[in-house]
């Protein structure tokens, strides 16, 4: 669209690429508004004696503009345009100079970006690191066509971002940055069908089905280690609604626009293989009603009643700040989960939402270092539950009104939880056997966990039921370390094995009283803890030997397989 | 008991020197020290009588860090570690037990340091950093030459299986 045309030899070697020429413009968008504003303010009066008689305009009230009457009394007419042709000019330049400068390039190790003129900055996020490829969108930035395309990286803050593309260049950048990083971290990857201890499975949806839709459709599931082809954007990239179905027909430019604004991003092949899970408005409204933040807010709110009853009727004031912890938090969560839609890509597992701003988030495969399932008390009747994940890019502080905060799920009934669990850690993949076990975990009376030991209700109290660890699948290299705990808020967590950093077998105090002990299995940070309290001691320690050996058995079968796979002319020289 | 067997029947805990215990006694009473300065000194400085409550909080805050300090031995012998086949075990804590295992393929980096009390012992602290900030592998009063070796060791382990994130 406005860059160098995209290489198309050698593969994964693209040029240097400039952003969106109009990038500058959103950037220092809320500059320019204020200056705009200050013009108009001035000229109102102007503008309006043009099309009203002066006794309209005087109807209104004094008018303000001095500035602009003083201007012209003083003849300086000539000299204020002149400066502020000077000072738009040397905006405009910078902006052009600052445009310039920024670049960026996919290459076959690396994202990379360069901008500044005075501060050059250059920015490398190696492939086989990248953790998510996020697109977000302001309200503005909708308006205007543009995208932020965003690479996140393990590690706090390290992150590469290009502002701002066109939305579909954006998109089929993110697509070039997603093959690569499947080609160079192949081995990475966990394809369910290359299972190293023979357990071979077939995978009806984890490949990409041919698609028989539309032509624009089956661009979306090129062979690894071929880049989308050079082209059209408007074919390569084709909007999409929120049925997860690509705008039909060709489309005006005007039409074009809109349906870029109201683009879902929601892959199309996953339609096919219904890999697409949404969320209801009105569920999403009746989930946050229900939540625990809005318990804790209303039991806050019961409690200023009283106090205002019994005490002095001074503790009303109070109502204010709990009723604007209130609206933010109905605003943000209603906001974050609008339109939500999770699909499974060809490369990964895209997840968006958003009302005003949207943010998609495509998070390789492989990615995903646990799985926490939640259910407050008020969605139990319901049977909704909500899903977050722990991945290594994201940071806990991360908290932007538009960020989905590692959410992959707002709220959803079982159906949707398992699915999105099959899709996130390739579990399962449409077997019933194992789609059963994780249903069971979640909602089913604990068969085949260790539970809590014979004292622990004096540390668990109401969750002491629930209470249970598991080892699933130990024998494969799929195998997960599973927690169920909770009363008030039961959870599921799940861990891939393979992810484990350690494992820890704890005896705090009150626990080594009661002849109990902790398990816990270390991951990236992150917001969900692997930890199981109240275990019996002795059960604890074989749980424990258990837990260490699969975890070496599974990270070495590993380790194994991508020193057998990752050989030179694949992992290197394929790609240079 | 059980509690000297497991996890490891068949090897030794390896220890960290015992010497590392007097420094870990000098720094609890150095900490003592403070807490009695700073009590000297709310007590001198201020004009009027405190209250009974400040003498009993600073007298047991005191008492409490002395236990503390007492048990640096007690505390030091439980610092423990083996090099087991495919990970490195790990122990410490009696109030607070902690049992970890690390796969030697999640090692990313090993870590020698040597404050100025331990360089005199001529003692070194060896930290074995993951991913996770949570596995906090932490061999504090090893003697110098043998953090040294053990490092390398232990680099030389995860170069062989070395494994993703």
């Amino acid at each position: 669209m406005t860059a160098d045309p995209i290489a198309p030899e050698p593969p994964l070697e693209l040029p240097w690429r400039r952003l969106h020429p109009l990038s500058p413009l959103l950037r220092g968008g809320l500059f320019l508004l204020v200056v705009a504003g200050i013009i108009v303010a001035n000229l109102r009066d102007r503008v309006f004696e043009v099309f009203f008689p002066s006794d309209v305009i005087d109807a209104m009230g004094p008018n303000e503009s001095d500035l602009i009457d003083y201007i012209v009394a003083e003849r300086l007419v000539i000299w204020v345009l002149l400066g502020l042709l000077l000072v738009i000019g040397i905006i405009v330049g910078i902006s052009w100079l600052a445009w310039r400068f920024s670049t960026f390039r996919i290459t076959g190790e690396a994202v990379e970006s360069r901008r500044g003129i005075l501060f050059r900055q250059h920015r490398r996020a190696p492939l086989e690191r990248i953790q998510s490829v996020n697109l977000q969108r302001s309200l503005l930035a909708r308006i205007v066509g543009l995208t932020e395309v965003e690479v996140q990286t393990a590690g706090q803050g390290g992150k590469v971002s290009l502002q701002y593309l066109g939305h579909r260049e954006a998109k089929l950048v993110r697509e070039q940055i997603l093959l690569a990083a499947a080609a160079a971290g192949a081995p990475a990857t966990l394809a369910p069908d290359i299972d190293s201890t023979g357990d071979a499975q077939p995978a009806p949806t984890s490949t990409p089905a041919p698609v028989p839709a539309t032509d624009s459709a089956t661009e979306f599931a090129p062979a690894p280690a071929q880049p989308a082809q050079p082209g059209n954007p408007a074919e390569l990239a084709p909007a999409v609604d929120f049925a997860g179905q690509v705008y039909g027909g060709t489309a005006s430019v005007l039409d074009g626009r809109l349906r870029d604004l109201a683009d879902f991003d929601i892959d199309p092949s996953a339609r096919e293989t219904g890999m697409l899970i949404k969320v209801p408005v009105t569920r999403l409204i009746a989930s946050i009603l229900l939540g625990s933040e809005m318990l804790a807010v209303v039991v806050i709110a019961l409690a200023i009643v009283a106090a205002s009853i019994w005490g002095s009727p001074m503790a009303l004031a109070g109502f204010l700040p709990v009723g604007l912890v209130m609206v933010s938090l109905l605003i943000s969560q209603f906001n974050r989960g609008f339109n939500f839609a999770l699909s499974r890509a060809a490369d990964g597992v895209r997840v968006g939402a958003g009302l005003t701003a949207t943010m998609t988030e495509t998070i390789p495969f492989g990615r995903v270092h646990a799985v926490e399932a939640l259910q407050p008390i008020g969605w139990r009747p319901f049977g909704w539950w909500k899903v977050r994940i722990t991945t290594a890019g994201h940071s806990v502080a991360q908290g932007g009104q538009n960020k989905l905060q590692n959410t992959v799920l707002p709220v959803g009934r079982i159906d949707d939880v398992l699915r999105v669990v099959e899709t996130l850690l390739h579990e399962g993949d449409g077997r019933e056997d194992r789609r059963a076990a994780l249903s069971e975990a979640l909602v089913g009376d604990g068969t085949g966990f260790v539970g809590a030991g014979r004292r622990a209700a004096w540390l668990l109290w109401f969750g002491t039921r629930r209470a249970g660890i598991r080892i699933e699948d130990a024998e494969s290299t799929h195998a997960s370390l599973r927690v169920r705990r909770g009363w008030f808020t039961r959870t599921l967590v799940i861990m891939p094995i393979q992810r484990a950093q350690s494992v820890q077998l704890g005896r705090p105090f009150a626990h080594h009283l009661l002849g109990l002990a902790t398990l816990q299995a270390h991951t990236v940070l992150g917001p969900i803890r692997v930890q199981m309290r109240g275990v019996d001691l002795e059960q604890a320690r074989v749980v424990f030997d258990r837990l260490a050996g699969t975890v070496v058995r599974v990270q070495s079968d590993e380790s194994h397989w991508r020193r057998g796979t990752a050989s030179p002319n694949v992992g290197e020289a394929g790609l240079e | 008991m059980t509690d000297t067997e497991w996890p490891t029947p068949t090897e030794t805990w390896q220890r960290v020197s015992p010497k590392f215990a007097w420094a870990d006694l000098a720094l609890n009473l150095l900490l003592v020290l403070v807490v009695g300065v700073v009590y000297l000194l709310v007590t001198t400085l201020s004009d009027e009588r405190l209250p009974l409550v400040v003498h009993l909080v600073f007298a047991g805050v005191v008492l409490v860090m002395l236990i503390n300090a007492v048990f640096a031995f007690r505390r030091v012998k439980a610092i423990g570690y083996v090099l087991r086949e495919d990970d490195l075990l790990f122990r410490r804590g009696i109030m607070f037990e902690r049992v970890i295992a690390v796969p030697y393929g999640r090692l990313q980096l090993v870590d020698v340091t040597r404050g100025p009390l331990l360089r005199a012992l001529g003692l070194a602290t060896l930290k074995f950093v993951t991913a996770s900030v949570a596995t906090g592998v932490n061999l504090p009063g090893l003697p110098a030459a043998e953090a040294e070796a053990l490092r390398d060791r232990l680099v030389e382990l995860a170069e062989t299986r070395r494994s993703g994130l």
